[in-house]
């Protein structure tokens, strides 16, 4: 006899569970997130008869109550819902996966997984939170069905017992005689003399505001009829009015609105973020909204930081901003496959190196919070020097000539250093470059642009009547009119215009490239017609944003004091690290000031050379990162770790040899 | 002030500093009413059978008659929607991006200044019998494309005025060379001239002193 047909003909014996650890571990898995598990039992609840509902008619209630033999419950009743459907079931089919219909027996089980894509349960844990609730670690449960079948179950512990019909309304009283069968369709479940830190968030109002703040989609959006009763006293759940998503900015709120944002370049797929909503407030808000948080089926996951979010976090910024990221539906479906069984917060798993879908949301969210906090709130980012930017182009151009390309990205394009030699003319207008403070001429709303000067130079021998016009314009139609003067230029003779500034405003400026314009028109001179353009000039910039994105690895540097990491739970202070780029788009290489290598490799600021060799050697070692979540070459479509670890230090070898070389 | 026009695939909301929430919203409401009326319009002039003359010789008509509804449905934006004029351009490439049976076949249709909807515009604020005595879409279209002559109305008004095309008789040409022709001479002579310092009979003179170039013009 084979060894496989022995084991299956020796009936086997069960894996001893000790349960009362086996709880305390799955509670600890909470812990790890809240302070509180009532925040947990509620979050669990909700999401368990959220999932089984069936009509619009959905309700959600929530009751601590002593009944008159002094038992104390605390009970969680829905209707609406399919109730527990499914047959009682023999030990050996819990051994099985079981299907979404059998309720009753997932609920009793531990460990399924859910066929239903837009269902929020996991791995059906949560049910011992409400063990964990309870003193004697009993909890009881009934069910009545669209088929009328009256069923009820008792857990304690590992241990459980049911029973249906007659024999269930009997159970039932001698738990306790003041609670009648259910009456309508739905589930009740009951925490058996609840802990005493359950009663207190009860008691105290925050479970309420725990149901506020996790469910607030479903109580904006579709109504939900969550209610809670302490000792007689029942409070409707209404959506929390601190969380307000203005559609425009107001003095006390700044609103962030972008749909549909593409995950494209993140993800393989056409994936979108269907709606961030980005709210900044004057006041600061509480801590459990602070943060960005991330949305699944209309419970809130995860929220984000701002301090993960932003570059150079302003620990104010932390205090004053809330919203929320919902992901279309395949990003949902995506976010649930890497949702921690806890629900509360996204695993960062995916192939080695690789982003998965949680990761690309972040850095969606990232690009555009910080695009919130530099263009609309007012915070600058540090700036790279000049001479960076010269490094960040000639290092993208490197990579191109050892054939490493990426789909796109690429640092903003410099205006040539020595602008076309100027051809002089007889009637010649000299219109230098004005003095923009972001040397890839990016102007921001509000900003001036200062220093617009113009001379013109008459080398004729005779006296010239000159109209000179200044004025921008975007997508080839002009913006505004900064000047229009007629001028008299004596014979041999130079006038000067300006300086003046220019302030971009709002209500003026399209985002994006623009141009700003000079003309010399003649208006009277013997040697030339009337209307005849004399010369003209121009100078691009870019208003509230970057210049386009090209090919290339970095698109901007940035020097901070302080970089960490952090891996497997510890914080680590790093040389440097890639974020996303502002935009969404592209990346920007953070260099840490304050680690000892920065220190040691250039200690004068000052010296040129030494810190772009660092900054090259610094791009170079982080560069397999971006090729890797881009799934570029030569990393496409490899996932050993060891052969990664080789392609990198070959690469590493490769640009050092060709920089220093 | 928003709206929507497609810039490589994608709708993009064109708009004056941030987009507003109400601005988003607004340009959506202008999309459905633009792509309503544009069906309206391709409606009545595929009834009245001007619809055939599509990419046919006589098709001025045609686009004289879209120009003359564009006129009216450019009002009724600016004053319902509050887009600015400039954003006249944008404008009309959201009409082209929201036409079917009208949209043009040329490539150069899409663009902002020289859109074939635009030049539509431009012509439907003649009357038509002189824009029909005066060419057809193909030259209408050819001295549309000079920038000079759009950027000042002046010349058309002077072209128009004038009874230019009444001077092709004398030169026993066709009317479409001698329309060539003319338009070549004028765009030469205005390179380099900026027509909007020049008073109206400053203009007129330069024009009118044009005019017997045509005829030395040997190309």
């Amino acid at each position: 006899m084979s060894f496989e047909k022995a084991l299956e003909k020796n009936k086997p014996k069960k894996t001893p569970v000790s349960w009362e650890p086996l709880i305390d571990n799955i509670l600890d898995q909470y812990y790890e997130n809240v302070d509180d598990l009532s925040h947990a039992v509620q979050k669990d609840a909700i999401q368990n008869s959220w999932d089984a509902k069936v009509t619009k008619k959905w309700k959600m209630r929530f009751t601590l109550a002593k009944d008159s033999k002094e038992r104390e419950m605390f009970i969680m009743e829905d209707h609406g819902t399919s109730g527990l459907t499914g047959k009682i079931l023999p030990e050996e089919m819990y051994d099985e996966d079981l299907p979404e219909e059998e309720r009753w027996g997932r609920f009793q089980g531990l460990a399924f997984r859910r066929e239903k894509k837009e269902a929020l349960g996991a791995r059906g844990q949560g049910k011992f939170v409400f063990v964990g609730g309870s003193q004697t670690k009993t909890i009881v449960y009934d069910t009545l069905r669209k088929d009328k079948v009256y069923r009820i179950g008792v857990r304690r512990l590992g241990n459980l017992w049911e029973f249906e019909g007659k024999e269930a309304a009997e159970w039932l009283r001698t738990y306790s005689p003041d609670l009648e069968p259910l009456s309508e369709i739905g589930t009740r479940v009951i925490i058996d003399a609840p802990e005493d830190w359950l009663k207190i968030a009860l008691k105290a109002g925050v479970f309420l505001r725990y149901i506020q703040t996790t469910w607030w989609p479903l109580l904006l959006e579709c109504d939900a009829d969550i209610s809670v009763n302490v000792y007689g006293k029942e409070v409707k759940v209404d959506f929390p009015k601190d969380l307000q998503f203005p559609t425009s900015d107001s003095a006390e709120l700044k609103t962030w609105i972008k749909e549909w944002g593409s995950l494209k370049g993140k993800t393989r797929k056409g994936l979108c973020v269907k709606k961030l909503c980005v709210v900044w407030s004057k006041s600061p808000i509480k801590e459990d909204i602070a943060g960005i948080a991330v949305l699944r089926g209309g419970m809130i996951v995860e929220r984000i930081p701002i301090s993960e979010l932003l570059v150079a976090p302003d620990p104010m910024l932390s205090k004053h901003i809330y919203g929320y990221a919902e992901g279309d539906l395949g990003v949902q479906y995506k976010l649930k496959a890497c949702e921690d069984p806890t629900h509360y917060k996204f695993t960062k798993k995916g192939g080695w190196g690789h982003k998965n879908i949680y990761g690309a949301v972040k850095d969606y969210v990232s690009g555009q919070v910080q695009l919130f906090a530099t263009e609309k709130l007012g915070f600058k980012s540090g700036k790279a020097a000049t001479g960076d930017y010269s490094t960040l182009k000639e290092f993208n151009s490197l990579l191109k000539s050892l054939g490493i390309r990426l789909e796109e990205f690429s640092p903003p394009p410099l205006p040539p250093p020595n602008p076309r030699p100027k051809i002089e003319k007889d009637l010649d207008l000299i219109f230098p470059v004005p003095d923009f403070s972001n040397p890839t001429h990016r102007v921001e709303y509000g900003e001036e642009i200062p220093n617009i000067q113009a001379k013109i130079v008459n080398k004729t021998k005779a006296l010239a009547k000159v109209q000179l016009r200044v004025y921008t314009e975007q997508d080839k139609i002009e913006r505004e009119v900064f000047l229009e003067k007629q001028i008299f230029v004596p014979s041999h003779g130079t006038m000067h215009e300006g300086p003046q500034s220019l302030t971009v405003d709002k209500a003026k400026y399209f985002a994006g490239e623009s141009y700003l314009r000079a003309v010399l028109i003649c208006i009277d001179h013997p040697d030339f017609q009337k209307g005849q353009e004399l010369d003209k000039e121009a100078h691009r910039f870019w208003v509230a944003e970057d210049p386009p994105l090209g090919k290339g690895a970095y698109r901007d540097v940035q020097y901070v004091d302080n970089v960490t990491e952090e891996i497997d739970g510890e914080v680590i202070k790093v040389d440097g690290k890639v974020v996303p780029h502002s935009t969404g788009e592209g990346n920007v290489l953070l260099i840490n000031t304050g680690h000892p290598l920065f220190k040691e490799r250039v200690p004068n600021k000052s010296d040129e050379q030494a810190r772009k060799d660092y900054l090259v050697e610094m791009m170079t070692k982080k560069l397999p990162q971006i090729l890797i979540s881009n799934n570029a070459k030569p990393f496409k479509d490899v996932e050993d770790p060891g052969e990664i670890f080789k392609r990198s230090c070959a690469l590493y070898s490769k640009i050092m040899e060709t920089y220093f070389g | 002030m928003s709206i929507i026009i497609d810039k490589d695939g994608r709708r993009v909301y064109k708009t004056i500093g941030y987009l507003a929430y109400e601005d988003k919203e607004k340009a959506d409401k202008l999309d459905n009413f633009l792509k309503s009326e544009i069906r309206r319009i391709e409606n009545e002039v595929a009834q009245k059978g001007l619809l055939e003359l599509k990419g046919k010789p006589g098709a001025i008509k045609l686009w004289y008659s879209v120009g003359v509804e564009l006129r009216s449905l450019w009002k009724e934006a600016r004053d319902t929607f509050g887009l600015p004029d400039t954003f006249i351009t944008y404008f009309m490439k959201a009409v082209y991006d929201n036409s079917n049976r009208i949209k043009p076949a040329s490539s150069r249709a899409e663009r902002l200044r020289n859109s074939l909807f635009y030049y539509c515009y431009l012509i439907a604020d003649f009357p038509w019998e002189m824009v029909e005595a005066s060419g057809n879409w193909a030259e209408w279209s050819d001295f549309l494309d000079s920038k000079r002559i759009r950027d000042d109305p002046r010349i058309v008004n002077w072209f128009i005025d004038r009874k230019v095309m009444n001077y092709r008789n004398e030169q026993k040409l066709t009317r479409h060379k001698w329309f060539k022709k003319i338009t070549k001479v004028i765009r030469n002579e205005l390179r380099n001239i900026d027509t909007t310092v020049l008073e109206k009979n400053e203009l007129y003179e330069k024009l009118n002193k044009i005019l017997p170039k045509v005829d030395s013009d040997k190309n």
